[in-house]
């Protein structure tokens, strides 16, 4: 075994610090990054806490400084911005929870039989086939398909369902058109799980006896617990910015039942000029967002742990 | 020293390059002396394009127009950031509760010095509709470009076919629900006519409110007034149509009152004139088309529309005023141009003119401006109404008794546009 004397560790030690031009040049190579996200990302979000602070409309700048005004009169529910705010917010609270389970359970169970399906390449391209297509042209096929007079879901099968006009079924077709709309990423992350679960642990159970659903129940879903924890927590995040579906397809209605805080914020925003009580709400749901997130990811790894 | 060729060729470059440098320089000088008016409108291209490029080579070498559409969906973000960055267009277009929150922030220039420089009378040259009442603080900002009434639009073919005269449409509440009920075959999924929970109801509620009275709204008090009792009637005719007379089917969708008019199910609309092209196509010679029957006591027909203002702009100088005033006038007199890409005009002259009137679906559309009514110029009315077609859509799908819908929208919208114009 080679021994390497101090004063050579030394050496070493001095020029893994680097030189200050070898320092430089390392800073160098990061600089196009750091400069992106400067611009993009850390002066807007500065820029949006400042805003928030103010009264400011985008047409003219700000109208003076009203420290956490804006943030506590999200808590004044005498005021009608806390009322939207709320109401939109437990909208949105409505829709993860009724989307989420669906977004990861009906991707979970497609990636299954599709591991198991003979033309594995064709099923994975046709289900993720509408996650390309863009939400304005998504959202006016199914309000066509949806309408509850001359819908065609409603002639086939006879029905005569208010699917975008009423509650249940506001939200149901909200749901259903997310579920088809944007599984298909998270299939294909799913099927990649399964993909590296090893085939002896499989082969393993088949000899146990396991079948196909055994197997599913007992393998597949525990040895793809770290997958389905990005997954799910994934799809929160996506779920709580939920807009372009009540915004094309339900118009928020009916009433305001399916109004999106994110639609609420735009609403403030652009509409109504009010930039900062709409950059006070967005942060606001960004600390709700961060804080649903953390507790997910504690759980997560509670139980894995 | 240089010999002979080369000098000869030294000489060349220099006199090519000594050219071409004057030539720029000429080009330069000619594009400088170019004044350049930048035009953005967020309502239809659609005759404007001809416009801008005939007055463009009308004063070639002395104004261009700069044009620009831009999406109707998110025109106040685009703007709003041009304005921010100074960046913001001379000209520009949009429906007339976009201009408000300019003007009250004093984003725009009075629009009546730049009509008077063209020779234009408001007054007399725009249907008194269009002009009268687009004040803010008594100072006219904005001029109209072009209409969009409400309309009847009715399928002959059925109105034939239920035993009326299809050239004959309903004129008053009870012909329009006599007619309605007797076109109306509910098992067979066939309707007089469909009230939808949402669109056009911002089209419908205001055209019926102002035939029974009433206004939307007092922007000098900033006092809400469609809850008031001509907005109860208006209303409760939308809702009977519904859950009374039962002519038009209940939940219907959005764009359902249009999808079943083309598709034979649907017998009458009362909707804006952007139908009109799609079902014209459609229905043919069994179209018919005209103002609104008074469901109320008077004619009354709401009107979409768009206006154009100059912003306030340190580049303004007297030459590019003249040239907007110059272009404003080039703009009103080739109207007609408007008017055969399907889009109505607003200056008298062409309405009055024989080839406009030979245009079909203009003239019917032009009768409705003279019984106009708009949107009050308030701050964020645009976006506010959304509480106002929410509670009515809770209105027409039972949710919500049409009194409580209409006191619950106004409270709602008042605590909005306070805030907002504070």
């Amino acid at each position: 075994m080679s021994s390497i004397s101090p004063a050579i560790a030394k050496k070493r030690v001095r020029k893994i610090g680097g030189s200050p031009l070898n320092q430089l040049g390392s800073f160098l190579f990061v600089l196009p990054y750091l400069i992106v996200f400067a611009l993009f990302l850390a002066y807007p979000i500065i820029f949006g806490i400042s805003v928030s602070l103010q009264h400011w409309n985008p047409m003219i700048g700000s109208g003076g400084f009203v420290g956490l005004g804006q943030y506590l009169g999200l808590f004044n529910m005498q005021s009608l911005t806390a009322q939207i705010f709320w109401t939109s917010f437990m909208n949105t609270a409505i829709f993860v929870v009724i989307s989420v389970p669906f977004l990861v359970g009906v991707p979970l169970i497609l990636a299954y039989l599709i591991y198991n399906a003979p033309v594995k390449g064709f099923f994975r391209a046709i289900f993720f086939f509408p996650s390309i297509l863009s939400a304005t042209s998504v959202m006016a096929v199914w309000a066509w398909l949806l309408q509850t007079q001359g819908g065609p879901i409603n002639q086939i099968f006879g029905l005569h369902i208010p699917w975008l006009v009423r509650q249940p079924w506001a939200w149901v077709s909200i749901d259903l058109v997310t579920v088809w709309w944007s599984m298909g990423f998270n299939l294909i992350i799913i099927y990649a799980g399964i993909t590296q679960i090893s085939d002896t642990t499989i082969s393993a159970a088949a000899i146990d006896g396991a079948g196909f659903l055994r197997t599913f129940r007992s393998i597949v879903v525990p040895q793809l617990r770290n997958v389905l924890s990005v997954v799910f927590i994934m799809s929160t995040i996506a779920s709580f910015n939920l807009f372009a579906q009540p915004f094309l397809l339900t118009g928020g209605g009916p009433g305001q039942s399916t109004t999106s805080l994110s639609q609420e914020i735009y609403n403030q925003g652009f509409g109504l000029n009010h930039m900062g009580s709409a950059s006070a709400m967005a942060f606001m749901m960004g600390l709700i967002l961060a804080a649903v997130s953390f507790v997910q990811y504690f759980m997560v790894r509670e139980g894995r742990s | 020293m240089l010999k002979g060729s080369k000098r000869l060729k030294l000489l060349a470059t220099s006199g090519i390059v000594a050219a071409t440098s004057l030539s720029a320089f000429g080009v330069a000088a000619q594009a400088a002396s170019v004044t350049d008016i930048t035009f953005w409108t967020s309502g239809s291209p659609n005759g404007v394009t001809q416009i801008v490029a005939q007055f463009n080579k009308a004063y070639a070498g002395k104004y261009h127009i700069d044009f620009r559409a831009i999406p109707y969906s998110n025109e106040t973000t685009i703007v709003n950031s041009a304005l921010t960055a100074h960046r913001g267009p001379e000209i520009m277009e949009e429906s007339l509760t976009f201009s408000t929150p300019y003007a009250v922030q004093g984003l725009e220039m009075p629009i009546e010095p730049f009509l008077k420089a063209a020779g234009i009378n408001p007054a007399s040259d725009f249907p008194g509709a269009m002009w009268n009442g687009t004040t803010v603080s008594g100072v006219h900002y904005v001029a109209p470009t072009d209409g969009l009434p409400t309309m009847l639009y009715w399928n002959k073919a059925m109105f034939k076919a239920a035993g009326l005269n299809p050239n004959n449409p309903p004129r008053t509440q009870q012909q329009f629900v006599a007619d309605a009920m007797k076109l109306t075959k509910a098992k067979q999924g066939v309707w007089g006519f469909v009230q939808e929970p949402g669109w056009p109801a911002p089209f419908e509620f205001p055209s019926l409110l102002g035939q029974f009275g009433g206004r939307e709204a007092n922007p000098a008090t900033k006092q809400m007034l469609f809850n008031s009792p001509a907005g109860v009637k208006a209303l409760t005719f939308m809702h009977d149509a519904i859950f009374k007379w039962k002519f038009s089917p209940q939940n219907a969708s959005a764009h359902e009152s249009y999808n079943l008019f083309l598709q034979g199910k649907n017998a009458m609309m009362m909707t804006g004139a952007y139908d009109y092209a799609s079902t014209s196509q459609k229905l043919g010679k069994n179209l018919g088309f005209s103002t609104l029957p008074v469901i109320g006591t008077k004619e009354a027909d709401f009107l979409g529309q768009n206006y154009w203002w100059v912003f306030k702009n340190p580049a303004l100088n007297a030459t590019t005023n003249q040239g907007i005033s110059l272009f404003m006038k080039f703009f009103y007199t080739h109207s007609l141009e408007l008017a055969r890409a399907g889009v109505l005009p607003v200056w008298q002259p062409t309405l009055k003119s024989v080839a406009f009137k030979k245009i079909p679906g203009d003239a019917a559309q032009a009768a409705a401006l003279q019984t106009g009514i708009l949107n009050p110029l308030i701050t964020g009315w645009g976006t506010a109404g959304s509480y106002l077609y929410n509670n009515i859509n809770e209105a027409l799908i039972g949710k919500m008794p049409i009194k409580q819908a209409l006191d619950k929208a106004a409270q709602d919208m008042h605590q909005t546009l306070y805030q907002s114009l504070n």
